[in-house]
């Protein structure tokens, strides 16, 4: 094939399906800000060790801006950005439709400017406030408006999407929503109910406050504003990487989809249950009364149902694929699965991975076990596991194919990408180890203790042994983020072209339509069910934030860092 | 299903037992109120340690970058131990390791919770909210004492200190180095330099400030009022925030004024022991805000 031809035919592509390069786009630019955000890691686990690398950075100025980029890139960065490229591309390809170009690309661009801003806020150490927000401590205006921007912007694209899939119905009445598009749909759904919360306080509190306007902001109100959002956000990066576990694994692993209603369930519960919880990172605040922590508690637990239906179904799916491969016995399945394919390996290690962070996340959700580990280590260890390998490591898993298949280059090495993959769940495994473990001995987290004041040194002495831990799981992380970004640059920067044969396509599970009747039909019509997801949260959260409102003790701003 | 059922209701209440006859350890809200409120309410206005019964403590603890005042309890092992917790400045919390108090301090928010501490020992306090660059520094200690030794400890404290000879009796450097120890170094650290760019040297730019006219009187609103905004020391500029002490007894105001201006490079500037009790209780008459201590600092003529 001469280059003429080879550019004639990637034009086509192109000219096909135009959303392909805006999806890259979205995917590269959550990878970049990973990058940065995962570098700055292993520092944070060697500053548990009692090794303060940061002394000899004069790039960052503390560890707290440090702390602070990695939080942001990281949790808030490379989750948004790759999230709304995800699921923008797989359902407008099921669906079979184009997405608006222009407002896809609009809302990128005002995600990268907002991005920068508050890039630039972070990186001249005037907001190292965390990815959290807690007032009294107050950033510089950019930093609260360039991620408001970051939100804006994936809300454009997930509207869009919700209105994609409407035209979809009124074209086809007589079909069901088709399973990928759907889980996409719901977790966009999910998004806006979740998103009111953290908007709330940037619109109505943080911004003005932060530009002068208004002088004070109740802390408790903004707590319970931000954990609104901070609660539910974890199901908005968890879902994405659902729809993978659902909708696409089973194909890469030779398996099937157990059951296409029980998947559409899943979900729907998790756009009910998971937004009138997020008192549950509140316990240990004393202006919420403790009869409203319980309620929330307890509405934490049903989270764990489509969790738990999740965890089985999902691995039904494999097990099929596995004995369809000739495995035999209870466990000789697991052998026989693609274990080869970097791209189900990472995934399939990623599930594994969100056993332990989901037992971990029903003692966060206890209100009398919560005490003993609220704000220390164990809880960075918790969501390390969850968004931190669960999330991360399906989406390293999903861009071995996906960015091949969106760029015709050939994925740079498989071997790298297993070894990537291996890296990075043992790495996690390890630091959630260490880190469960010196929470438990009421290690505070966010500390900088590699930098205790003399009189203070050895105060965390009977934490040495899973500190070092920690310590160690930095340097394997380190490495496993050398592993990936070298497969994933190699392979954007490829010479080589694929041919239209070679190059991957989407794995769908499921590619016959299905007709919308009976219980598929009930389950269908989500707007009921977003219906009685906002009764939810106004039923969970009216009575507190209303009382709230109404006695504001307005706290001024303060720069101690 | 029914099985289901039949555990989530065992769940539940075994939620709900457990909290309603160990629940006390929970913070909960006493009122609002802010910093500015602190010191004129009933159970901040002795911080600490008080006996209200027999067998019945009170603990008033108050957070502030970063330290908790005071930062050093001791009780009785066994005792019914009411706390009353809040904020000074921004979000801290009170974890004590070994315990269920995990409570967040809320500026704005007065926080109640009860416990027993059922075995002698230290117990370590962390703050586990990120409050500022210096939050690792932000410990303390509760000791539990065996009744015997709590009761010897109290008759010590409770005995009349030495008749006060001149001004400065009380204000001894030890006192001072201790005071200095708790509440000065996580921020201005042991060796009176600071911490660039975030909190001033104390290391020759105290004996400066004393030198200055109106200087002596400035440097107990400091300690009493705090300071906000920014200002130029020794050819860098800080814009941090000095909380107001006043907390601390007048001795203990004195003391650690003395301690600093006697050491590191203050040391030899000035006469020894400069402030007594009594100085700081002179300047307690007037109370100022943060924003009237630094503009009287301009008033100071201070080159730097």
């Amino acid at each position: 094939m001469t280059t003429g031809t080879v550019a004639v035919a990637r034009a086509r592509t192109v000219l096909a399906h135009p959303e392909k390069r805006v999806t890259l786009a979205f995917l590269v630019t959550g990878f970049a800000a990973l990058l940065v955000g995962a570098l700055i890691g292993p520092l944070q686990a060697l500053n548990y060790a009692g090794i303060d690398v940061y002394r000899y950075l004069p790039i960052l100025a503390s560890y707290y801006q440090g702390l602070t980029l990695h939080g942001v890139l990281n949790a808030l960065v490379f989750t948004t950005f790759a999230i709304t490229g995800l699921i923008l591309y797989l359902p407008a390809r099921e669906l079979d439709m184009r997405p608006n170009m222009a407002l896809v690309w609009f809302a990128y661009w005002l995600m990268l400017f907002g991005l920068v801003m508050a890039g630039v806020a972070v990186a001249t150490n005037t907001s190292s406030v965390m990815y959290t927000f807690y007032p009294p401590l107050m950033g510089h205006w950019g930093f609260y408006i360039g991620l408001t921007l970051v939100v804006v912007g994936s809300l454009l694209v997930g509207g869009h999407v919700i209105h994609m899939r409407l035209m979809w119905k009124r074209a086809h009445p007589e079909l069901a929503t088709p399973i990928v598009a759907y889980m996409s749909v719901v977790t966009w759904y999910l998004w806006f109910v979740t998103v009111v919360g953290l908007v709330i306080e940037m619109v109505f509190f943080l911004i003005p406050w932060s530009l002068g306007i208004i002088d004070g902001v109740d802390p408790q109100l903004a707590r319970t504003l931000f954990w609104w959002t901070g609660h539910p956000i974890v199901y908005f990066w968890l879902l994405p990487a659902y729809v993978s576990w659902y909708g696409l694994v089973p194909r890469q692993a030779g398996g099937e989809l157990i059951s296409d209603g029980l998947t559409r369930l899943a979900f729907l519960m998790f756009l009910l249950f998971s937004t009138p919880v997020g008192f549950h990172h509140q316990f240990t605040d004393p202006g919420i009364p403790a009869a409203w922590k319980l309620v929330h508690s307890l509405m934490t637990m049903m989270v764990g149902v489509p969790s738990l239906l999740t965890a089985f179904t999902v691995a039904a799916s494999l097990e099929i694929g596995g004995r369809r491969r000739g495995g035999r016995g209870w466990f000789g399945w697991i052998p026989k699965l693609p274990w080869g394919d970097a791209s189900f390996a990472a995934q399939a290690l990623a599930m594994i991975s969100f056993v332990f962070g989901g037992a971990g996340g029903f003692v966060n959700a206890a209100f009398n076990l919560n005490v003993v580990v609220h704000n220390t280590t164990w809880i960075p260890g918790h969501f390390h596991l969850t968004v931190g390998t669960a999330t991360a490591l399906t989406f390293m898993g999903i861009t071995y194919w996906l960015v091949p298949h969106l760029t015709r280059r050939p994925l740079y090495s498989n071997r790298l990408a297993l070894w990537a993959s291996w890296l990075w769940f043992t790495g996690m495994m390890v630091f959630g180890l260490g880190m469960h473990w010196q929470g438990l001995l009421a290690v505070p987290r966010r500390a900088h203790i590699s930098n205790l004041a003399d009189n203070l040194q050895g105060i965390y002495a009977d934490a040495a042994v899973p500190a070092a831990i920690t310590g160690i799981s930095g340097v394997i992380l380190f490495f496993a983020v050398i592993c990936y970004f070298t497969v994933l640059f190699g392979t954007l920067f490829s010479k080589r072209e694929l041919s239209e044969a070679e190059t991957p396509q989407v794995p769908w599970v499921q590619n016959v339509r299905i007709h919308s009747e009976g219980v598929t039909r009930f389950l269908d019509r989500i707007s009921f069910w977003l219906v009685i997801a906002v009764v939810l949260v106004l039923i969970a959260y009216g009575p507190v934030l209303w009382d709230m409102f109404r006695n504001q003790v307005g706290i001024p701003g303060l720069k101690l860092w | 299903m029914a099985v289901m059922g039949a555990l989530l209701v065992v769940l539940v209440v075994f939620i709900v037992y457990s909290l309603a006859v160990e629940g006390a350890h929970i913070g909960q809200r006493v009122q609002r109120g802010t910093p500015a409120d602190l010191g004129r309410l009933e159970m901040f206005q002795t911080p600490g340690v008080m006996e209200t019964g027999p067998g019945q403590y009170r603990v008033s603890v108050i957070g502030q970058a970063f330290s908790f005042a005071p930062a050093l309890i001791q009780l009785p092992v066994g005792a019914q131990v009411t706390f009353f917790a809040s904020s000074r400045d921004v979000l801290h919390g009170y974890h004590v390791a070994g315990t269920n108090i995990n409570v967040e301090l809320i500026p704005g928010e007065i926080a109640t919770w009860s416990y027993t501490f059922r075995e002698p020992g230290e117990y370590r306090v962390s703050c586990n909210e990120y409050c500022g660059i210096s939050h690792q520094n932000m410990v303390g200690t509760i000791q539990v004492l065996p009744e015997a030794e709590f009761a010897a400890l109290r008759e010590q404290q409770e005995a009349p200190p030495a008749a006060p000879g001149d001004a400065a009796a009380g204000a001894s450097l030890e006192l001072g180095a201790q005071v200095y120890a708790a509440n000065c170094v996580a921020c201005h650290q042991a060796n009176g330099q600071g911490l660039a760019g975030v909190f001033p040297p104390l290391s020759g730019h105290a004996a400066d400030v004393y030198a200055a006219d109106g200087g002596r009187e400035y440097l107990v609103d400091v300690l009493l009022y705090g300071l906000m905004g920014p200002i130029p020391v020794q050819g860098a500029t800080y814009n941090g925030v000095m909380p107001a002490w006043s907390q601390l007894s007048d001795e203990q105001i004195a003391a650690v004024l003395n301690h600093v201006l006697a050491s590191w490079d203050n040391a030899g500037r000035v006469e020894e022991l400069p402030y007594g009790a009594a100085d700081v209780a002179a300047r307690r008459e007037d109370a100022k805000t943060p924003d009237q201590v630094y503009a009287a600092r301009g008033q100071l003529g201070l080159e730097e």
